[in-house]
C-alpha cells in the first residue's frame, strides 16, 4: 500500500522542465535514495514536494489526497525538508533552534520539552545544547539541523546531502537514526547524496535522475554499482 | 521582569520628584498648591509618560528590524526613516512655517509625511531586490540623500531656524501633550499585538525555516514587520526628534540579560526595558543636581554606544 505517489509528474521550472513525465509509488517506512549529477533536479524535486516550486504536470497524492488540495501548513506537517545549506541566525543557541522548530500550535510546552529530550538523545547533541550556532563545527551544525528537522515529527522527511561534513562514526550514527525512523516509526525518507556508501547503507530503493529521465530501481546495490560505473566511464 | 517593573516605578517617582521647580518627594503623591499641581500635571507627568512610551516604542521597533535583517547592529535609524523625518522638519523650519499657530503640529506632520515618503520610496526600490541586505543598503543611501538635502537647507538658512532645527535634532521627551501620548500609545499597542501574534513565525524565520519553500509567507512577514517598525519610528521621531541608539542597544541588552532569543520573551522584555532605560536617560539628562539640563540624545548616545561596542567585542571573542 503506497502512501505517497506521483502520477505522470513533471517537475522543474516553467522555462525549463527538468524531467520527463514519470510515475512513482512509495510505501511508508521506505527510504528512497536519489542519485543524480549536480543540477539534475534532486533538490528541485524536494522543493516541489514542499510546495516551494509548483508542479508542472501530473499530480502528487499523499494518503489518497491530492497534495495541491492541502494548505501550506497541512503540507508542512506532512513533509519536512533539510536543505543542503540552511541560513540560521548564528547567535541562536542549539536548544532554541530545536524549540523554535517544534510545531507549537499542536504541542504543549511540556510535550515539546519531552520530545526535545528524546531527539537530543537520539542525535547525541547533549554537549553543545547551550552553545550558540556559530561556534559549532560544520558537522555539529549538520547534526543540530537534522535534530531540528526531527522536531517537526513529519511523516515524510526529505534530506539533502545529510552526510556532508559528518565524520565516519557520525555517518554510521545517522544511518542508525534513519533506519530507526523508517523501520520503527514508519517514516518515509528521501535522501539525495553523492556519498554512495552512505546511500547503500540506508536506502531501500534508488531513483536515478540522468538527463531528463528518472529511473526507479528496486535493487539499490545494483543501481549504485551501475551509477558509479557510469561516472567512471564519464571520467 | 518583576524587578524591571520595580525599577520603572522607582525611576518614575524620581523623575516626578526631581526638577528645577523644587517639588518635594512627598508632594508627588499629594501636591500642596496649584503651582506644584500644574508642574506635575502639565510638565512632569507628560514628560514621564513620553519617556516611557518612546523608550518602549524605539526598542520594540529596533528588535523587529534586528529580526528582519538578522543583524543585531540594526536599529530604527538605519532605514532612513529618521533622516526622512529630519528632512521634513528641516524644510518646515527653514521655510519659517514652524511657528505656525505656535505649536509643534507642522513639524510633526512634516516629519511623518517625509518618513512615510522614505518608507514608500524604500519599498518601491527594494521590491525589485531579492535579499534584505539590499533593502538595508538602499535605506542607508536614502538616509545619506536626505542628509545631503538637510545640509543644503542648513547652509542657506538663517540663525533662528538653524537653532530651532538643531534643538529638534537633539531630541527631547517634553514635546508631547496628553492627546498625542494617547495616539502613540494606541499605535504602539496595535503594532505590538500584531507582532506578538507573529512571534512564532519570527522564530521560524530566524532558523531559516521559511526560506525556499515558503517565500510568499516570508515576504509577507518581512513587509509587515518593516511597515510596523517604520510607522512607529516615524511617529516617535516626529514628536521627539531622532533619539539615538536606544533602538539598537536595548534589544541587545535584553538578549544579554535573558540569554535567549525567543520572541515570546524578548518582545515584552525589550519593551519594558526600553521604557525603563528611557526614563533613566531622561533623569540623567535633566541633571537633578543642577538647574540646567542636557539634550537627551547626548545621554542616550553615552549610554547606548558602550553597549553596542560591548556587543561587537563579545560576539567576536567570547566563546560562550
Amino acid at each position: 500500500m503506497s502512501i505517497l505517489s506521483g502520477q505522470n509528474i513533471v517537475f522543474g521550472y516553467e522555462t525549463k522542465p527538468l524531467v520527463n513525465a514519470f510515475d512513482f509509488e512509495v510505501e511508508p517506512g521506505k527510504v528512497v535514495g536519489l542519485l543524480g549529477l549536480n543540477g539534475s533536479g534532486k533538490t528541485t524535486f524536494f522543493k516541489t514536494l514542499m510546495g516551494g516550486v509548483p508542479l508542472l504536470k501530473g499530480s502528487l497524492t499523499w494518503n489518497g489526497k491530492n497534495i495541491n488540495d492541502l494548505s501550506f501548513s497541512e503540507r508542512h506537517k506532512i513533509f519536512s525538508w533539510l536543505p543542503a545549506r540552511k541560513l540560521i541566525e548564528e547567535r541562536l543557541k542549539v536548544f532554541e533552534i530545536l524549540t523554535f522548530s517544534a510545531p507549537s500550535d499542536v504541542l504543549q510546552q511540556e510535550e515539546i520539552l519531552i520530545q526535545t529530550d528524546e531527539i537530543i538523545h537520539l542525535m547525541r547533541i547533549e554537549e553543545f545544547l547551550e552553545l550558540p550556532y556559530h561556534l559549532l563545527s560544520e558537522g555539529q551544525k549538520k547534526k543540530v539541523e537534522i535534530a531540528a528537522l526531527l522536531m517537526k515529527k513529519s511523516s515524510v522527511i526529505l534530506l539533502d546531502e545529510p552526510s556532508v561534513f559528518l565524520d565516519i562514526s557520525n555517518q554510521a550514527d545517522l544511518v542508525t537514526v534513519i533506519k530507526k525512523l523508517s523501520k520503527e516509526q514508519g517514516k518515509t525518507i528521501f535522501i539525495s547524496s553523492h556519498n554512495l556508501d552512505f546511500l547503500k547503507a540506508c536506502a531501500d530503493v534508488c531513483w536515478e535522475i540522468s538527463g531528463t529521465k528518472v529511473s526507479l530501481n528496486q535493487n539499490v546495490d545494483q543501481a549504485i554499482y551501475k551509477y558509479s560505473n557510469k561516472l567512471n566511464d564519464h571520467c | 521582569m518583576f524587578l524591571l517593573l520595580l525599577v520603572i516605578i522607582l525611576f518614575s517617582i524620581l523623575e516626578l520628584s526631581l526638577g528645577s521647580a523644587g517639588i518635594s518627594f512627598v508632594e508627588v503623591f499629594s501636591p500642596k498648591d496649584d503651582y506644584s499641581k500644574f508642574v506635575l500635571h502639565e510638565i512632569r507627568i507628560p514628560r514621564l509618560l513620553t519617556a516611557l512610551l518612546i523608550g518602549a516604542t524605539l526598542s520594540f521597533s529596533g528588535l523587529v528590524l534586528q529580526t528582519v535583517f538578522r543583524n543585531p547592529l540594526v536599529g530604527p535609524s538605519v532605514l532612513g526613516i529618521s533622516s526622512g523625518a529630519s528632512l521634513g522638519v528641516a524644510l518646515v523650519t527653514m521655510a519659517g512655517w514652524s511657528s505656525f499657530a505656535n505649536s509643534e503640529i507642522p513639524k510633526v506632520i512634516a516629519a511623518i509625511v517625509f518618513s512615510m515618503v522614505v518608507l514608500l520610496l524604500l519599498f518601491s526600490i527594494a521590491g525589485r531586490f531579492r535579499d534584505n541586505a539590499s533593502v538595508l543598503i538602499v535605506g542607508m543611501l536614502i538616509s545619506y540623500l536626505a542628509g545631503a538635502m538637510v545640509d543644503i537647507l542648513i547652509f542657506v538658512s538663517d540663525n533662528d531656524a538653524l537653532k530651532e532645527f538643531t534643538l529638534w535634532g537633539m531630541g527631547s521627551f517634553s514635546r508631547m501633550n496628553y492627546g498625542e501620548i494617547v495616539i502613540v500609545s494606541v499605535l504602539l499597542l496595535i503594532a505590538y499585538s500584531i507582532v506578538y501574534k507573529n512571534r512564532h513565525l519570527m522564530n521560524l524565520y530566524l532558523i531559516g525555516e521559511l526560506d525556499e519553500v515558503n517565500e510568499k509567507k516570508k515576504k509577507r512577514l518581512i513587509f509587515l514587520l518593516i511597515i510596523i517598525a517604520g510607522v512607529t519610528t516615524a511617529f516617535v521621531t516626529a514628536f521627539c526628534g531622532p533619539i539615538a541608539f536606544l533602538g539598537i542597544a536595548i534589544p541587545n541588552l535584553m538578549r544579554f540579560i535573558l540569554k535567549i532569543s525567543d520572541h515570546k520573551y524578548l518582545l515584552p522584555g525589550t519593551v519594558v526595558l526600553g521604557a525603563a532605560v528611557a526614563v533613566m536617560c531622561d533623569l540623567l539628562s535633566a541633571m537633578p543636581w543642577s538647574n540646567s539640563s542636557l539634550p537627551v540624545n547626548a545621554v542616550t548616545s553615552l549610554f547606548g554606544i558602550p553597549i553596542i561596542v560591548f556587543m561587537i567585542f563579545k560576539s567576536r571573542h567570547k566563546t560562550l
